[in-house]
Formats: structure tokens, sequence, C-alpha cells
């Protein structure tokens, strides 16, 4: 083989490397957006989940970086498949964590197990247990005691009527301040400020008499 | 004075054969003033182009201007001019594939530093990118 034939055989080779190369920008375009995505919602809440799947994506880009261009797709593929699958699950993992966290709860060991449970992709389990954990949420809305928290660590908000620690001085849901003078709407029956021109629950305006007090009089000489 | 019939015609053979030899000489010391320089000058070209090959090719080339340099140092000119103007012609042909791949070298460089720049850094070892470069003779 003469030198003229090596370097034949190497400029195919360098060519093949470079379309390997090319080949590579767009997935790794992929995994920049995926990876973007799991800033926004539901991941927000769910930091072990966004850790695991930041995890599946470095792999994935271990791929692209060794040059192994189909190898990464179809991983890109199981990882959106996955994440497909898990969203649902995701997003009511998500809402339940607000929730718990405006009460004041700051981990439930119930919803960490639910996590495990998505990221080890039993779904139909975690959805089970979801379902079941929001009835008992729910339950615990209404019924204080059900929560582990004692009913004279919480009240009912004034204004939006959901439970919240006793010793907050401001609804951590409507922003209600405790102690702010209230009244019953004339038309609706709902609580309202009574530094409220309007209820906010029926748009009908308030009478003087229920904003006394809030008014400063016109004094007329 | 005449020569005698019976001596005319081994004295002209004898005169055809110092013909001969003078032409013979005078051809060759002809040859030595007019190619000698060329094929000096051919191969101190060779020399310099064998000096920018990437190193996978400096082998073959380096055994033909040996060759050749036999060739100068047995007078042998013409065959000496004839080996270096083939090995130039190779280096040629070489060099216009060695240039396309130092080309597409620096174009797959780029793309890897754009890469680099959007946080993928590649391995270069796995997909044969420092090998290649060693070969054309352009490695980082």
């Amino acid at each position: 083989m003469t030198s003229i034939d090596v370097a034949r055989e190497l400029l195919l080779r360098t060519r093949n490397i470079g379309a390997c190369i090319d080949s590579i920008a767009e997935p790794h375009r992929k995994v920049i957006e995926l990876r973007n995505e799991l800033s926004r919602e539901p991941f927000g809440e769910l930091d072990r989940v966004v850790d695991d799947l930041s995890a599946e994506l470095r792999s994935i880009e271990e791929l692209l970086s060794r040059g192994m261009v189909n190898e990464a797709w179809s991983s890109i593929n199981v990882y959106e498949g996955r994440v497909s699958l898990m969203t649902p699950a995701l997003r009511q993992l998500a809402g339940l964590k607000r929730g718990m966290r405006a009460m004041g709860v700051v981990a439930s060991p119930e919803l960490l197990a639910i996590e495990d449970m998505v990221l080890g992709s039993d779904l139909a389990e975690a959805e089970e247990a979801l379902r079941s954990f929001g009835t008992a949420g729910s339950a615990a809305v209404t019924k204080p005691e059900a929560v582990s928290r004692s009913e004279a660590e919480e009240r009912s908000c004034a204004i939006c009527g959901r439970m919240v620690r006793a010793d907050l001085d401001q609804c951590p849901f409507c922003g209600w301040e405790v102690g702010a003078p209230s009244a019953e709407c004339p038309e609706c029956g709902s609580t309202v400020l009574r530094s409220f021109r309007a209820c906010p629950s029926c748009g009908k305006g308030l009478p003087t008499s229920i904003r006394e007090g809030t008014v400063l009089p016109l004094v007329i000489d | 004075m005449a020569l005698p019939g019976e001596l005319l015609l081994p004295l002209s053979f004898i005169g055809l054969a110092l013909l001969i030899i003078a032409a013979t000489a005078i051809a060759a010391i002809w040859d030595g003033r007019r190619n000698r320089p060329r094929a000096e000058l051919g191969l101190r070209e060779l020399s310099d182009r064998i000096a920018i090959l990437p190193d996978f090719a400096k082998g073959e080339f380096t055994a033909m201007l040996d060759d050749a340099r036999t060739l100068l140092a047995q007078k042998r000119y013409r065959e000496c001019m004839k080996r270096s103007a083939e090995a130039v012609k190779g280096i040629t042909e070489l060099m216009e594939v060695v240039r396309q791949g130092r080309a597409e070298l620096r174009s797959i460089e780029t793309k890897v530093e754009e890469l680099r720049s959007r946080g993928l850094v590649i391995d270069r070892h796995a997909v044969g990118l420092d090998s290649v470069s060693r070969f054309w003779g352009e490695g980082r």
C-alpha cells in the first residue's frame, strides 16, 4: 500500500468523522432543550426527579461526546417516553408538594415515597398512592384532626376558607391578614374585608354600613 | 604515401573504434555538464518537498530520494532525474489529498469548538480525531 493509498483512506476516515461530528449537533440541541424543560413546571418542585433526569441527560451527552449518535437518539427516545409517562403523576405530585409547603409542611415522607415510585417507574402504584394521598389531603383540609398537626394549631382562613397554621399572621393562599376587620357580603354572603369597596366574589358594591370605620367621614361645614 | 591495400580495412576499423570511443567520451562529458546540475536541482526539490510531507508518507519518498542519490553518484543523471520527477509527481498528488484532509480536519476542529462552547466536550480519542490529526500532521 503506497502513501497515496493510505492518504486516500485517511481522507475518507476524516470525512466520516466530520459527518459524525455534524450528526452530533442535532441530538445535542435536543438534550439542551430537554434540560431546559427541567427548570419549568412541574419539575421545579421535584428536586429528586430533576436530579435523576439530569443524570440521564448527562449519560446521553456522554454517548454524544464519544460519537455514539444512534445510541444517543435511542436514549433520547426512551427518556422522552419515560418523561411523558411520568408527567401526569409529576404534575399531581408537584401540586401536592406546593400545597403542603403552603400549609407549612416542609417535607412529607409520603410524597417522597411517591416520588421514588415515579422514579422507579412504578407509575400505577404511584398514581394509586397519589389518589389515596389526595383524598387524605382534602380530608385534612376539611377535617384538621386528620392532619398531623392538631386542630388547635390550625384555623380556617376567613377569606378563602383554607386551613392555615394558627401562628401565621397572613394566609399563605390569599394573603388575608389575621385581625383585619371583616364582614359578610349582603349580596352573596361571602366574607369580605371591611376595607373593600366591592365584594370580590359577586362584584357588588359594599354598603357604607359595612365599610363603617374604614372610610373617613365627609365633613361639611 | 599510399597505404598497402591489406592495411586499409583494419585501420578503418581502428579509426571507427577510436571515433566511437571519442564520441562516447564527449557524450559523457556533455551529459555530465548539462544534466548533473539538473539532477542535483531535482534532488534538492525532492528533498524540500519531503520535508513538508506528513510523517506517514516520508518513508516511501525518502527511499525514492536515496535511490535517486545513488543514481547521481553512479553518474546516471537521466535516470536520476527521471526518478526524482516520479517522486515529485507522487508527492504533488499526495499533497493534494493531504490538503483536502487538512481542510476537512480544520472544519471538524471548528465544529468541535462550537460544540464545546455549547457545553459538549468531544472525546477526541473515542471519535478517532486524535489519530487522524496525528496522521495529517496537524494535531492540537
